[in-house]
Formats: C-alpha cells, sequence, structure tokens
C-alpha cells in the first residue's frame, strides 16, 4: 500500500465505505425528511389515483394491467424523483469545495475516478432508495386495487428502467455541481437542466418535427410520433419512457427498435459518467 | 490536550530530495466570459519560478501579505495544482505518473485554511470517511482526534463545535496516516492562546520525529515564534528564505535595539563609544525625554554590546527607562525586500493580473 495506491478488493472496498458515509449523511439530512416525504406521496398517491375507476388514462392508454398502470403512474411519479436526485446532488461536490473538504479529500491517496464513483454512487442510492419503497408501495396498492401483479420480467425492467433514469440524473447533476463554484450556480445548472428535460422537451420535439415538416397541431398522428421518439433518445426521460413502453402491449409500443433505445440508455448511463470522471481528474479545489 | 505525541515520518525514510519544487510556475486563471468570447481567462496572481527544497526536521513558515501566492504555494506542493511550468519531485522522482502521485499522497499531508466542516457529521464520522479512503483502521482516526484534544466530542454535531475545535479536526485530518511533510495553511487562524502554544508544541514535537512542516502566515512574529525558517513571499515570488537573522541580514535589516529615558540626548555619545551604528531619532511617549533606534552594520546584538550602549548612556548622564531588541516585522522585510511602501506592495498585488484569451 505504501508504494501505490490501494489495488482490486481494498479499493473496491474504499469506494463502498466512502459510499456508505455519504449515503448515511445524505439519509440523515433535512432534505430526506422533506424530499422523501414528498417522493413517497407522489409516488403512493399516482399508483392509487391510476387505479381508480374514474381515471381515463393517458394517451390513450387502456389501464387494464399492473405494468401500464406503473407506466402511467411514472408520468407523476418521477417529477419528484428525478428532482430528488438534483436537490441530493447539487452540492456534493461545490459545497465540499467551498468549505476546503474537498482539497482534504482530493490530498488522500485515493484516486480521483475512485473518488468520483463514490459521489456518484452515494448520490444515485440516497435517491434511489425512497423511490424504490415508495415503487414497491405503489405495486401493493396496484396489486390491491386491480388483483394483480406485475410478471417478474416487468419487474426487472421497470425498475432497471427507474434505476438508469435516476443514475443518468445524478451524472448529469454531478457534473454540473464539478463545474460551478458557488452554490448558486450548481442549482440553476442542475434545476435548468432537470426543467429541460421534463417540462421542455415537448417543446424541442414539436421544433424538430416543424423542421422536419411534420405537422405539429397533431401530436397524436403517426409522423409526429416518430419525430418525438427520435428526438426523446437525447432527453434521459425520453429514454426512460420509451424503455417502460417496450413493456406496454401491442401499439403502444416504440416505433423505433429496442436496440436503438438500450444503446441510447447505454449512451446516456456512460458519457455523463465520463464527463464527470473526466472532470473531476482536473477539478482544482 | 495534546497529550500524547505520534510518530510522524520515520528519518532513516527520508532522502536528501523528499519533496522539492524546481522552478515551478503556476496562475490562476479566472473565467471572465463575455457576449462574443465566453471562454475567455483572465490569468490571476500565482507563483512564478519557484524552487525550494524542504528538509526534515524542519519547520518552515511561509510568509506575505494576502493574495502573494501563499496558499497557491502550499496547494502545489500538496499536487492540488499542477505546475504550468517547473515540476514536482518526491524522493527523486518527478510527480508525473500513478506510482508518484500515490507516493505524494501517501507522504504530503495538506491542511486547508478555515476548513467549514458545515455537517451533517460528527469529528468521528470525518475521521472514519478518510480512513475509509486511506484503507487505514477507524482507530488511527481516533488516535488523530485524541491528539488533538477532540476525545470528549468524537460524536458532536460538526455544527455544534467552534471555529478552534473546527481548526484541530483539521489538523486531526492532516496528521493522519503519519505523513513526512506537513502543510498547513494558516492554521493558528481561530485557536485560543492555550491552543496556540499547544498546537506550537505538538508541531515541534511531530518536526523533531522527523516530519518536514510547512507553516503558512500573513503573521511573522507569529511565525517566529516555533519556525526554524522563514520563506518570504512576494507577488509570487520568493524574496528571501532562511533563519530570521539570516533574511533580516540579507535584506539589511537586522534586529534593532529600542532605547528611551530621560536627561539629554544621548545619541552623540553613543556614536563616540560605538563603531558602526546608525542611530534614528523616534518620537518620544508620554514620560520620555528621548527615544532613539539603533542598529549595528556588521554585528548581531548580544549582552556585550548592550552593556556598551547602555554604558555610553549613562556617561553622557542620561537615564535608560526603557530598552529592548525589536525584531523586523513584514511590513518592515516587505519594505526592505521589494522598496516598496507596504501600500504600494499590496496594491501592486492585486494588480499583478493580465488578460488571455
Amino acid at each position: 500500500m505504501s508504494d501505490g495506491f490501494l489495488t482490486g478488493t481494498s479499493r473496491l472496498r474504499a469506494v463502498l465505505l466512502v459510499t456508505k458515509h455519504d449515503v448515511g449523511g445524505m439519509v440523515r439530512s433535512n432534505r430526506m425528511m422533506i424530499m422523501g416525504v414528498v417522493i413517497t406521496f407522489f409516488i403512493l398517491g399516482s399508483c392509487y389515483a391510476v387505479t381508480d375507476a374514474r381515471f381515463e388514462g393517458l394517451g390513450g392508454f387502456e389501464a387494464d394491467n399492473p405494468i401500464t398502470l406503473l407506466f402511467l403512474a411514472t408520468a407523476f411519479a418521477l417529477w419528484p424523483s428525478t428532482l430528488g436526485v438534483v436537490l441530493f446532488g447539487f452540492d456534493a461536490v461545490s459545497r465540499r469545495r467551498l468549505t476546503g473538504e474537498l482539497a482534504i479529500d482530493l490530498t488522500q491517496p485515493m484516486p480521483r475516478t475512485d473518488l468520483s464513483l463514490a459521489h456518484l454512487l452515494a448520490v444515485w442510492l440516497t435517491s434511489l432508495l425512497p423511490t424504490f419503497l415508495s415503487f414497491l408501495g405503489g405495486i401493493l396498492i396496484i396489486h390491491y386495487r386491480v388483483g394483480a401483479y406485475p410478471t417478474l420480467s416487468e419487474f426487472v425492467v421497470f425498475f432497471t428502467a427507474t434505476a438508469l433514469l435516476l443514475w443518468w440524473y445524478t451524472c448529469l447533476q454531478l457534473f454540473a455541481s464539478s463545474l460551478a463554484r458557488d452554490l448558486g450556480s450548481s442549482v440553476t445548472l442542475g434545476v435548468g437542466t432537470w426543467l429541460v428535460f421534463t417540462t421542455i422537451w415537448l417543446v424541442v420535439s414539436a421544433f424538430v418535427a416543424s423542421l422536419a415538416g411534420v405537422d405539429i397541431t397533431d401530436i397524436a398522428s403517426a409522423e409526429f410520433d416518430t419525430v418525438n421518439e427520435k428526438v426523446d433518445l437525447f432527453s434521459p426521460n425520453g429514454v426512460y419512457q420509451l424503455l417502460l413502453e417496450t413493456l406496454l402491449p401491442g401499439d403502444a409500443q416504440p416505433r423505433l427498435a429496442d436496440a436503438w433505445i438500450w444503446l441510447a440508455a447505454i449512451a446516456w448511463s456512460v458519457l455523463p459518467m465520463s464527463l464527470f470522471v473526466h472532470r473531476m481528474q482536473r477539478i482544482k479545489p | 490536550m495534546y497529550g500524547k505525541v505520534i510518530k510522524c515520518g520515520t528519518v532513516a525514510g527520508y532522502g536528501a530530495n523528499m519533496l522539492r519544487l524546481s522552478n515551478v510556475t503556476y496562475r490562476h486563471r479566472d473565467a471572465t466570459p463575455t457576449f462574443t468570447n465566453p471562454f475567455l481567462q483572465r490569468i490571476g496572481p500565482g507563483i512564478k519560478g519557484i524552487s525550494i527544497q524542504l528538509a526534515p526536521k524542519k519547520i518552515l513558515g511561509l510568509v506575505g501579505p494576502n493574495g502573494t501566492g501563499k496558499t497557491t504555494l502550499l496547494k502545489v506542493m500538496a499536487g492540488l495544482l499542477p505546475p504550468e511550468d517547473g515540476h514536482l519531485v518526491i524522493d527523486g522522482a518527478r510527480v508525473v505518473d500513478s506510482i508518484s502521485t500515490a507516493r505524494l499522497r501517501h507522504a504530503v499531508s495538506f491542511m486547508p485554511e478555515q476548513v467549514g466542516w458545515p455537517g451533517p457529521g460528527t469529528p468521528r464520522r470525518v475521521m472514519s470517511r478518510l480512513c475509509a479512503m486511506r484503507g487505514e483502521d477507524n482507530t488511527n482516526g481516533m488516535q488523530m482526534l485524541d491528539l488533538v484534544g477532540l476525545t470528549q466530542r468524537v460524536d458532536d454535531d460538526l455544527s455544534t463545535l467552534s471555529q478552534g475545535m473546527r481548526q484541530r479536526l483539521s489538523l486531526a485530518t492532516a496528521l493522519l496516516g503519519s505523513p513526512e511533510v506537513l502543510l498547513l495553511d494558516e492554521p493558528l487562524n481561530g485557536l485560543d492562546p492555550v491552543a496556540q502554544a499547544a498546537f506550537r508544541g505538538l508541531l515541534r514535537q511531530l518536526a523533531s520525529n522527523g516530519a518536514s512542516i510547512v507553516v503558512s502566515s500573513h503573521n511573522l512574529n507569529e511565525l517566529a515564534r516555533f519556525v526554524d525558517e522563514v520563506c518570504i513571499l512576494h507577488m509570487g515570488r520568493i524574496v528571501s528564505i532562511g533563519t530570521i537573522t539570516e533574511v533580516e541580514r540579507e535584506l539589511g535589516i537586522a534586529a534593532r535595539l529600542e532605547v528611551s529615558g530621560l536627561g539629554n540626548n544621548p545619541s552623540s555619545a553613543i556614536s563616540a563609544a560605538i563603531n558602526d551604528v546608525t542611530i534614528s531619532e523616534l518620537s518620544t511617549k508620554e514620560g520620555e525625554d528621548w527615544r532613539l533606534e539603533i542598529s549595528l552594520h556588521d554585528a548581531e546584538w548580544d549582552s556585550a554590546n548592550k552593556a556598551e550602549i547602555a554604558s555610553a548612556i549613562s556617561d553622557s548622564a542620561a537615564k535608560i527607562s526603557h530598552l529592548a531588541i525589536v525584531t523586523s516585522d513584514l511590513e518592515h522585510i516587505l519594505e526592505a525586500a521589494t522598496g516598496l511602501s507596504v501600500e504600494e506592495a499590496g496594491f501592486a498585488i492585486l494588480s499583478s493580473g493580465e488578460a488571455e484569451k
């Protein structure tokens, strides 16, 4: 150990221990008290609402099986979860940089790549915890209301897609946090990115569709849907929705080939993470 | 407090070139985006052409006014800022690859100035996290907390710690892993006088165990109490380095004797009695008839020449009410080193940046 950095399992153990410390700190923080409650209410409430007999569905989906109901619930439920990532992660790097703690971290004999990974895992797991627990509760509500559970494969794909979405936002937010020199800029970058992907993306899709000569007054048309799906590959929320749509029956399936969707998912998993790790290699405390 | 002594490095492990900076330059770049050039950067202050070699068992004081490059130099030594020019050498090898970087990380420890420690968390959790990063046992972290006198506060929330306690926690993090080189940025800030005395004692013990310690401060008088050598920085450059006496002599501002009293002004009597002295008259204080500042040209003050002065004053029928050696403060040293007044030197620092695309 004295001649170099830790190696092999010791290195992995160090990453996991630092992650555990950081998760412990964030789980006990005041913002978890608030966001945990908000995420739980949103997800449980959404699952309850979409199983109500008076619910008419979204986008013409027939809400007749558990995975379709979960899919519909995500339209409301993912807002607080992704916002949670932004709020848990906006100061993960920038605050430590401001307070001098980052300088202490960077002088330790731990490779910066490993430190970056520990930061990513900590914010990701912290936001994943209330989201997963709430969706498990949501599945129980759906079972109680419609008498069925999703299949195991649906369950795995749903939770994998949700975990990936939170991972993408984690990478983006930590990259923003490492770029910003103050907390205000960090939260502005994070919330700005979140707003673009959650609320403004339809405008981007419509703009691209109009450039392609598609009638944007009819967003239910097949032509608009095709363009929209392609544009969605460049948005984490879009890729997430496309991944979930692969579980849906019949004509609710995406028009794009599954390979493109999974390729986009891989790209979103790797590229923002690489940006963040690269940034951390060069960050000056 | 500070009741135990840890082994900080081993003398046998030190090479002659343990940590060395060779002609290192680093200048900060501040983003100053404009509408036409969003990537415009302005070169700010930094350090220029610094060559320095740390010695084991020595405490080096880095002295200079605010913004002169002390923190930047410490961060370059710690490997946190990459030199633009020149290189950092540890154990004879340039710090360029992961092996030499890892060696640097194990050997060199850095305590930043005024770490916030905002929490949530406790000193125990802070040390435990750092132990995890280093692959060390948690008991090492607890020993360091014990060493800096935080045993009673290990499980208190960080937000409840005073500034002095936070400084101690920062010191504990720097001591983790028994570093061979300890870089401390303004470590005495926020410590009460008793803690400062204990801190100075601890540093001396660490140095006697073989550690090489660098302490930055803008207060030369404070550093003069425990450092072996001082390094005077001005506008990112080393102006002078050596013991305080060597620095003063190099700059021609050796220690002066300040004497005041009643009766006739004894200046002419002193000049007649002792060769090679410069006598300046100072403004008197209440109850004094005269006040003089006496400098020796080619000698240091000792009991013999002080007695000669006292005797000359007595022979001139004057009475001494006050006699003391006055060491140079930072203002004197900077004035001597730069040829500028303190105000001019300070403003020169602020205007040392230049724009660059």
